[in-house]
C-alpha cells in the first residue's frame, strides 16, 4: 500500500505546484506583452540605432586614437537612450491600455494572480530590451572590430580592445620626483630650459595569481602642465625593475596628454612579494618649465574586450529594467501619460543623484557657509551672527532633503558603462554585481509598490 | 435542491469620488442564489447594476458591504477562477492575436498541458464555427466572429460556471440560434450558466430562472415559466371559424362535459420587463412609492401563483 504523503511532502508539492502555475502564467503574459511590443514596432529602434552608428562614422576624425573611444561613446550613449525610451514608453501604457481596452477582464478572470500579470508584463518588456540591446551591441561591436582592423594596432595599444583587470597594489609609494634641467637660455627676456623628469612608483603586494600569462601591463597617463592644450607630450622612457633581483626592462614610448598608454613588461619583473618598481622618465622640451605629471597602474593579464563589452551591456539592460519597473509601478495608479512623465522625471533626476549627493554632503559645513557668503554677499565676514545661524539651519534642512532625494532616486550613472568602456576601463565582476544588485533593489521596491497598489485595484 | 454555486448576501457596491463622497449606489443589498445546472438570466435596464454585480462576482470589483461566493470560494480567487468561464459584454481580446493564439494564451493561464490545449483549441474553434478564420488576426474579425472567439475563450477550461454578458449581441439570427443551442447543450452537460442579456427573447428561450434588477435593487426573481404565465386566462385558437360556429362553441363551452383543447396564454418576457421598468420609473422619485409600486406590481403579477415566484421586499432605506 502506498504511504500517504507527510505534511512536509504535501507542503512541498503544493509549493512546487504554485511555482509551476506562477511561471506558466507569467510566461504566458510575457509572451503577449512581447508580441504587443513587436506589434508596436519597438524593435524599429534598432534601425534608428544603425543609422546613428553609421552617421557617427562620418563625424570628424578627431584623432585616430580617439576613434574607438568616440564610437564607443556614441554607440553606448545611443543604446542607453533607446533602451530608456523603449522601457518608459512601452511600460507606462502597458497596464492602463489593458484596462482601457478591457482586455484585462478576460485575463483577471482566469486563474492568474495579479502579481503574475505584473511580473509577466515586466518580463515581456525585458525580452524586448534584451533583444534590442543584443542586436545593437552586436552592431556596435562589429563596427568597433572593423575600425580596429582598418586602423591597425601598434604594440602600445595592445590592450585597447582587450580590456584589462586593474590590480592596484596594496601600497604605492613615490620615490621622489627629480627634475634635471639643462642650463637655461635667455630668449626674449624669458628663461628656457629642457631636461628630464624622473618619477618612480613602488607597487607593493600585487597579487601574482592574477597575472596568469607571462606579461603584465602598466597603464601610464602623462600630463604636461605647461602645454595642456598640446596633445603631444613627447617621448618618455618606461623602466620596470624587480626590487629583489634588480633586473630591469625599459621601453621608450610616445605619449599624449591624458591618453592612457599600455606598456607590456615581463611578469618576472614582479618579485615573489608582489613588488615592482616602475620609473617614468619624461623629456621636457625646451620651454617646458612646468613639471610633467604622471600616473601609473599595474594591470594583470588582459581580458577579452568582448567580455567587458558584454558586462557593459548587462549594466545597460539593468538600467532599462529599473525604468521598466518604475514606469510599471507608476502606471498602476496613474494614467499612461502621467506615468511616462513620472518615469522620465525619475530618469533625469536619477542621472543627477551623484551630483545631488555630493552637494548635499557639502551643505551645512563651515566651508559651504563660507563659499555661500562669498558668493552671495561678496565677503565671508557678512556671514556672521543670526544670518550665519539661519544659513546653517537652512543648509541642514536642505542637506537632508537632498540626501533623501539622492537615496530615493536610483543613481543611474552607477549602471552606465559608457565612460568606463570608452576609456577601456575594465568592468570588474565586483562592479558588475554591484550595479546589478543595486538595480535589483530598486526594481524590487518598484515591484512591491506596483503589487501593493494593483492587488487592491478595482477594474471597472 | 441542488447545490448553490453562486451566492450573495447583502451585497452592495457604492462608487465614491476622489474625496470619498458617494457618487452612486450601484448595487443595493443583493441576495442571490444560483443553483448548479441551471441557466440563470440576469436582466435589467442600462445602469441597473447588472454589470457591477457580475464584476463583483468575478472579483474585478470589491464590495462595499456584504459578500459573495462563487463555487464556495471568494470571487476572483485562483480556485474560483479555475472553474469559471467569462464572456464579457464585448469580446475584449488582444486584437493582434489570431484565434489559435488567443485560445492558446488563455489555455496557458490555466496551465493546460500543450497537447491537451491543442486538442481543446481545435474542438472549440470547430464548436464556434471559426475553422476558416483560425489564423486571422482578431482585428479582422466581424463583431459576430469576435463574439464566437470570445465564447470559445470562456470555455477553454471546461468551466463549471459560465458568465455570459450579452452572448448573442452582434450575431445574426443563425448565429444567435447556434449560441442558444450551445447554452442549452452546456446545461445538458450539467454546467451552470449565468447570463446577462438585453435580448429578452433569448433569455426567455434558454433560461430556467431569471432575476430583474432596477436601480441597483433586485425586483423580481423566479422561474421563467411561472413569471410569464397569466393565471386564470385561457385562450382558444381555431381557423376559418364562422360566427355561428363560434356561437356553438360558446354554447358548447357552457354545456358541460365536452372536451376542448386549450392553451395557456403567456405574455412575452418583454411585456413583463417593460411593465416592471415603467412602474419603477414612474415611482422612482419617491422610494416609498417605489417600494409600494413594486409590491403592487408583483402582487398583481403573481396573484394566485405558486411560491416559486416571490416578491422581494423593498426597503426604502439604504
Amino acid at each position: 500500500m502506498q504511504k500517504p504523503p507527510s505534511a512536509d511532502e504535501a507542503l512541498l508539492s503544493r509549493l512546487l505546484e504554485r511555482v509551476s502555475h506562477a511561471s506558466a502564467c507569467i510566461l504566458a503574459v510575457a509572451s503577449i506583452t512581447f508580441k504587443d511590443g513587436l506589434r508596436k514596432k519597438a524593435l524599429f529602434t534598432i534601425t534608428l540605432f544603425a543609422v546613428l552608428v553609421i552617421v557617427s562614422g562620418f563625424l570628424p576624425w578627431v584623432r585616430a586614437d580617439f576613434r574607438i573611444q568616440q564610437l564607443t561613446r556614441v554607440s553606448l550613449g545611443g543604446m542607453a537612450f533607446f533602451a530608456m525610451v523603449v522601457a518608459i514608453f512601452l511600460a507606462a501604457p502597458n497596464i492602463p491600455d489593458d484596462i482601457s481596452r478591457k482586455t484585462i477582464f478576460t485575463v483577471m478572470t482566469k486563474p492568474a494572480r495579479r502579481w503574475h500579470m505584473l511580473a509577466g508584463k515586466v518580463l515581456g518588456l525585458g525580452y524586448i530590451l534584451a533583444i534590442m540591446l543584443v542586436m545593437m551591441g552586436t552592431l556596435t561591436y562589429a563596427h568597433i572590430r572593423y575600425l580596429d582592423y582598418r586602423m591597425g594596432l601598434d604594440e602600445g595599444e595592445l590592450p585597447r580592445l582587450q580590456g584589462h583587470k586593474r590590480t592596484y597594489a596594496a601600497e604605492v609609494e613615490h620615490e621622489g620626483r627629480s627634475l634635471q634641467l639643462s642650463e637655461p637660455i635667455i630668449e626674449s627676456g624669458r628663461a628656457l630650459a629642457s631636461g628630464f623628469e624622473r618619477i618612480t612608483y613602488h607597487f607593493r603586494g600585487l597579487d601574482r595569481r592574477q597575472f596568469r600569462g607571462e606579461t603584465a601591463f602598466c597603464q601610464v597617463v602623462l600630463f604636461n602642465h605647461a602645454f595642456s592644450y598640446v596633445d603631444d607630450v613627447g617621448t618618455a622612457l618606461f623602466l620596470a625593475r624587480n626590487p629583489s633581483t634588480g633586473a630591469v626592462v625599459t621601453e621608450i614610448f610616445g605619449a599624449e596628454t591624458l591618453q592612457p598608454r599600455f606598456i607590456a613588461f615581463p611578469k618576472a619583473m614582479i618579485d615573489a612579494n608582489g613588488d615592482v618598481s616602475i620609473t617614468l622618465i619624461t623629456r621636457h622640451d625646451m620651454g617646458s618649465y612646468s613639471a610633467m605629471a604622471s600616473s601609473a597602474a599595474v594591470l594583470s593579464q588582459p581580458s577579452l574586450y568582448v567580455i567587458n563589452f558584454v558586462k557593459g551591456l548587462a549594466l545597460l539592460f539593468m538600467q532599462g529594467m529599473v525604468l521598466v519597473f518604475i514606469a510599471t509601478a507608476a502606471s498602476t495608479f496613474l494614467t499612461s501619460t502621467v506615468s511616462v512623465i513620472t518615469a522620465l522625471f525619475v530618469y533625469f533626476t536619477g542621472s543627477l543623484t551623484g551630483i545631488i549627493r555630493d552637494q548635499a554632503l557639502a551643505l551645512g559645513t563651515e566651508e559651504s557657509i563660507f563659499t555661500m557668503a562669498e558668493h552671495t554677499h561678496g565677503t565671508p565676514e557678512m556671514a556672521t551672527g543670526v544670518t550665519r545661524s539661519m544659513q546653517m539651519g537652512v543648509d541642514y534642512l536642505l542637506r537632508y532633503f537632498y540626501l533623501g532625494i539622492s537615496i530615493a532616486f536610483p543613481n543611474l550613472p552607477a549602471f552606465s558603462p559608457t565612460d568606463r568602456m570608452a576609456t577601456s576601463e575594465y568592468i570588474s565582476l565586483g562592479a558588475l554585481w554591484g550595479g546589478l544588485s543595486y538595480g535589483l533593489v530598486y526594481a524590487a521596491i518598484a515591484f512591491g509598490v506596483a503589487w501593493a497598489v494593483f492587488q487592491r485595484k478595482e477594474v471597472a | 435542491m441542488s447545490e448553490t454555486v453562486i451566492e450573495t448576501r447583502n451585497l452592495s457596491k457604492e462608487y465614491r469620488d476622489f474625496w470619498g463622497k458617494r457618487k452612486v449606489l450601484a448595487l443595493d443589498d443583493l441576495n442571490l442564489d444560483v443553483y448548479r445546472g441551471e441557466v440563470f438570466g440576469y436582466l435589467g435596464p442600462n445602469g441597473s447594476g447588472k454589470t457591477t454585480s457580475v464584476k463583483l462576482l468575478l472579483g474585478l470589483l470589491f464590495p462595499t458591504s456584504g459578500w459573495a461566493k462563487v463555487l464556495g470560494e471568494p470571487p476572483g480567487s485562483v480556485s474560483a477562477n479555475q472553474r469559471i468561464g467569462f464572456l464579457p459584454e464585448e469580446s475584449y481580446l488582444y486584437r493582434f492575436l489570431n484565434a489559435e493564439e488567443t485560445l492558446d494564451f488563455y489555455g496557458r493561464l490555466f496551465k493546460i498541458p500543450t497537447r491537451e490545449r491543442r486538442k481543446r483549441i481545435d474542438r472549440l474553434i470547430e464548436l464556434v464555427g471559426l475553422e476558416h478564420a483560425r489564423k486571422r488576426q482578431l482585428k479582422e474579425y466581424s463583431k459576430g466572429m469576435a463574439r464566437r472567439i470570445g465564447l470559445a475563450q470562456a470555455l477553454i477550461n471546461d468551466p463549471e460556471v459560465i458568465f455570459l454578458d450579452e452572448p448573442t449581441t452582434g450575431l445574426d439570427p443563425i448565429g444567435t440560434r447556434e449560441i442558444k443551442d450551445l447554452i442549452v447543450s452546456l446545461k445538458e452537460e450539467g454546467k451552470t450558466v449565468f447570463m446577462c442579456s438585453h435580448l429578452l427573447a433569448d433569455v426567455e428561450d434558454v433560461c430556467d430562472r431569471i432575476a430583474m434588477l432596477f436601480l441597483g435593487r433586485l425586483e423580481v426573481i423566479g422561474n421563467v415559466s411561472d413569471l410569464l404565465t397569466e393565471k386564470g386566462v385561457v385562450s382558444f385558437r381555431a381557423e376559418n371559424v364562422k360566427p355561428e360556429t363560434a356561437d356553438r362553441i360558446q354554447q358548447a363551452l357552457e354545456a358541460d362535459g365536452s372536451y376542448m383543447g386549450t392553451e395557456k396564454v403567456s405574455r412575452s418576457l418583454e411585456d413583463l420587463f417593460m411593465k416592471v421598468v415603467r412602474e419603477k420609473s414612474g415611482a422612482a422619485a419617491d422610494p416609498e412609492a417605489t417600494a409600494k409600486a413594486a409590491e403592487a406590481a408583483l402582487v398583481a403579477k403573481t396573484a394566485g401563483d405558486d411560491e416559486s415566484v416571490r416578491s422581494q421586499e423593498q426597503e426604502s432605506q439604504g
